[in-house]
């Protein structure tokens, strides 16, 4: 990154973060004077706490929890009950009860990990339902049917805070700053980034190291906090409150917040809170034609937009920018997937950078022996072995259909092995953990190249790093000095592979956007982040030029060089031969010949398995 | 026991006409109906409406052609353009409920929205094993066990079945072998509409409905259909056999107000250990 965009990436963040408490301080005095006025703000900003919540995990993260209203309001009855039944102070009080919708987010969490969306969706409406249910005959709790009345107000050191007075915005617009600061941090960190990718490609979470579930995890829990304090502040705002309040309908409204101001967009949850409060202003959403209101915003709104305001104006925007060449994009010749081949003289010093890690000098081994797959009666693989050194590079091939890509799979965790181990440097890697795998150091690339569409090139190269970053996923999440260090140092070295590969100028060009050649490099560079002993490369040369091909084999190559083993899958045999020092020929699942390429090329059967040549 | 059992098969009965519509939907458009409950709710409070202004059996029909008409409205008004616009399947569950929502509106608007009874179609009681109970009960469960056969039977023993189910499966192969694959969606909502009517009334005539329980009875024939499996008809209402019975089950013997968490308790065991569903058997492994 230069050094310019680099300011503005920073400065953007330092004016937003001295302007939110001004702007709130501003709201609270322009509307002291008015108790309606004062009512709505404080409403209103009650509002966007739970809006984002909501669109941390489902704009976010993906996870369409609709669980969260419930979550929200047991933060509600929580610190109530604790404040009533046990004479516990406001602020412990308030403590508690997110402390215990963090713990209950992610117990919904739990059950609901290997859930497509809509079941996901399914089985927490039936836990928002249940809960509800036990809630309410809970008399103690909730008050049953009819509710609680008696709420005391927060004390602030002597200073009652009485809900829908101005004390009470100032305490609401606190909480509110300190969350829009959060949400400015988890924009800016790694955490973003994870939460990205759980979104729109879990595959790639694993592959790089990083464990999806605990990631998940973690959506739930800062996602069921931040529902608890917007229920806790609810509670004393009303003063009054029964289970109504968090019922199917208000869920609705909160889906309508987040997809109206823009699912997955930092300021989507402030448009919408403020879009919601102006329908219910002009009695758009009130009473009788709430339903009617709410049923044709979501029809129209799904059906018609994508990213609600938000989405519109951060493309207006985008067009905007476009139009002022504030971001004409820096594409030399030589930026070009096809223009590597011009700077394929260069291409070796560039290499050479490549690897950071202190080579030892030692050799490690990638053992498969044995190994048979089977999908229900088919056997895809049938006791292959194959065996792979650092600093060297063993190609697999054979016809479609003959298992090189199953074979490559059982070595991540991706597919289960019938039979057979994996040893490496004789420790078993069957039963391990992909993100386990990863860190002993075997990476893998994809048949069609897998990224994140919605994040940017050098972003998509860093989450390689992600997985190895120091700072705890708290520090990720409030982007603590050690989260910032790890950012720093994982972008210099994304940049720094970027300008290898010849792509820096795309850095900050959205992934999405990108032709094939550079998504293969963002995905060859993102597993250099790993600094991997072992690379497994499933059809590098597919869908490349001659060029970009022999790009490829140049690369391979000096991977190998610098103490890297390659495992590589493809069908080009002019690659093959060029990078491979051993190659292994496999056919319905069978290892059929293996050893140098031109000897195995040689082989009868080897012609016959891939030209259809009679033996 | 008899008592029991006959309160699992009344509960069941509401429910099959509720999953096989959502299990349809879903295997045809892989959309998940999230606007069930509400299009049942206002068969109720039309059927209610409709039969004390003339016979059973006008309000019947005509709730059963409403029925018809809401699932043709929602396929041309949400789920067609959704999909042209290439919306995420989670996009075409919340386009159901928008639907459902306005649908909603209608039902408050039209009937007001309290709780109703539709009049049982047959009066009295009758005694089994020694139980008494309302004969319009044991009507419900016969006609949903009819309603079970003519879905059956139309589904998949006649050339429209086949059709569904090929553009079920493969909405493109069928388009190359001259198969409309609109024709056939719409002709999924529509049946998918009438028998959430026939839920909608089956359950006002067994006890009253109000606009309240549309979110419960969304829930219950949410539910039923997962735990049995979404992918065929048959495993669906098994499912809605085994939620009526945890329902029921957790009414009986634990306590009343807690059906719905029996509900769930069951979803997540189901979920846990069968995520494809209780009664789905096809061994298919997933290539990565």
């Amino acid at each position: 990154m230069t050094n310019a965009t680099f300011t503005s990436r920073l400065a953007g963040p330092t004016t937003l973060r001295i302007a939110a408490p001004i702007v709130l301080a501003l709201l609270g005095l322009s509307v002291s004077g008015n108790a309606y006025m004062v009512h709505i703000a404080s409403a209103g900003l009650i509002a966007y706490i739970l809006t984002v919540s909501f669109n941390l995990i489902y704009g976010y993260a993906g996870i369409f929890n609709m669980a969260l209203v419930m979550t929200y309001g047991l933060g509600a009855f929580t610190s109530v009950f604790l404040e009533v039944k046990f004479g516990f102070n406001f602020w412990i009080a308030l403590l508690a009860a997110v402390a215990v919708t963090t713990i209950l987010a992610v117990l919904v969490a739990l059950p609901t990990r290997r859930l497509s969306e809509v079941f996901l969706a399914i089985q927490t409406l039936a836990f928002a339902l249940a809960l509800a249910e036990v809630v309410v005959n809970w008399k103690d709790f909730s008050g049953g049917t009819i509710g609680i009345f008696l709420i005391p107000p927060p004390d602030f050191f002597g200073v009652l805070l009485i809900g829908g007075l101005p004390a009470y915005y100032w305490l609401i617009a606190v909480f509110a700053w300190l969350v829009f600061e959060l949400m400015l941090r988890i924009q800016r960190s790694a955490m973003r980034r994870k939460f990205t990718a759980l979104r729109e490609g879990p595959r790639i979470l694993s592959a790089v190291g990083i464990s999806s579930s605990s990631t998940r995890l973690v959506a739930f829990a800062i996602s069921g906090a931040l529902a608890g304090l917007a229920g806790v502040l609810f509670a004393h705002f009303q003063l009054v409150m029964d289970l109504d309040t968090f019922s199917f309908t208000r869920l609705i409204a909160l889906l309508l917040a987040v997809i109206l101001g823009g699912a997955g967009y930092f300021w989507g949850p402030l448009f919408g809170v403020v879009a919601l409060v102006v329908m219910d202003e002009v009695s758009l959403a009130t009473s009788s034609a709430q339903d009617l209101v709410y049923g044709i915003g979501i029809l129209v709104l799904v059906i018609l937009t994508r990213g609600g305001i938000a989405g519109a104006f951060s493309d207006q925007w985008a067009r905007i920018k476009g139009r002022i060449g504030l971001v004409e994009p820096v594409v030399t010749a030589s930026d070009t997937p096809a223009g590597l081949a011009t700077a394929a003289a260069s291409v070796i010093e560039r290499v050479e950078r490549m690897v950071l890690t202190e080579r030892t000098g030692t050799v490690r081994q990638l053992a498969l022996t044995d190994i048979s797959v089977k999908f229900g009666g088919n056997t895809a693989v049938d006791h292959a072995s194959v065996q792979v050194s650092t600093g060297e590079v063993v190609g697999l091939i054979g016809p479609n259909g003959a298992g090189k890509t199953t074979l490559l799979n059982t070595v991540t965790g991706d597919v289960p092995t019938s039979s057979g181990s994996i040893e490496l440097d004789l420790i078993e890697l069957i039963g391990r953990r992909q993100p386990e795998i990863v860190r002993r150091g075997i990476g893998r690339t994809f048949q069609s190249p897998k990224y994140i569409p919605d994040l940017s090139v050098v972003e998509n190269v860093m989450l390689g790093g992600d997985g190895r970053a120091k700072a705890s996923a708290i520090g990720q999440a409030v982007y603590s000095p050690q989260a910032r260090r790890d950012d720093k140092r994982i972008q210099s070295r994304a940049m720094e592979l970027l300008a290898d590969f010849n792509i820096a100028g795309r850095a900050e060009h959205p992934a999405g956007a990108q032709p094939y050649g550079v998504l293969r490099m963002i995905e060859i560079a993102r597993n250099l982040m790993l600094e991997p002993s072992f690379l497994l490369l499933d059809e590098p040369g597919a869908g490349l030029t001659e060029f970009e091909r022999d790009e490829v084999a140049a690369i391979v190559r000096l991977l190998s060089e610098r103490e890297i083993g390659v495992l590589l899958v493809d069908h080009n045999l002019p690659l093959i031969t060029a990078a491979c020092d051993r190659i292994y020929v496999l056919q319905t699942g069978k290892v059929i010949a293996h050893g140098v390429p031109a000897k195995v090329f040689a082989q009868d059967e080897v012609i016959s398995a891939y030209l259809g040549v009679p033996k | 026991m008899v008592v029991f059992v006959i309160a699992v098969l009344s509960v069941s009965a509401v429910l099959v006409p509720l999953v096989a519509s959502v299990s349809l939907v879903y295997r045809v458009g892989g959309v998940v109906n999230f606007g069930a409950g509400y299009v049942a709710v206002f068969a109720a409070a039309a059927c209610a409406s409709w039969t004390s202004a003339s016979s059973s059996l006008v309000g019947a029909l005509m709730t059963l052609i409403a029925g018809a008409v809401v699932g043709a409205v929602t396929y041309y008004v949400a789920i067609r353009p959704a999909q042209k616009r290439g919306v995420s399947p989670i996009g075409l569950t919340l386009a159901s409920l928008g639907v459902g929502l306005i649908l909603n509106f209608v039902t408050r608007s039209i009937f007001g929205g309290a709780p109703t009874v539709v009049q049982p179609w047959i009066s009295g009681t009758i005694e089994i094993f020694g139980y008494r109970t309302a004969t319009q009960r044991i009507l419900v469960i016969i006609l949903a066990v009819l309603l079970l056969l003519v879905l059956w039977f139309v589904l998949d023993r006649t050339l429209v079945g086949r059709s569904l189910t090929a553009v079920s499966h493969d909405n493109e192969l069928a388009a190359i072998y001259g198969i409309h694959g609109e024709r056939f969606q719409l002709l999924a909502w529509v049946v998918a509409g009438i028998c959430l009517a026939v839920g909608g009334m089956f359950q006002a005539s067994l006890a009253s409905v109000s606009v309240e329980v549309a979110p419960t009875l969304l829930l219950f024939s949410l539910v039923g259909s997962v735990i049995g499996g979404l992918g065929s008809l048959f495993s669906a209402v098994g499912g809605a056999v085994v939620a009526g019975a945890a329902a029921t089950a957790m009414d009986t013997f634990i306590g009343p107000g807690l059906q719905l968490t029996g509900l769930f308790i069951v979803l997540t065991i189901v979920l846990t250990f069968r995520p494809n569903g209780l009664f789905t058997f096809r061994g298919t492994a997933e290539r990565v």
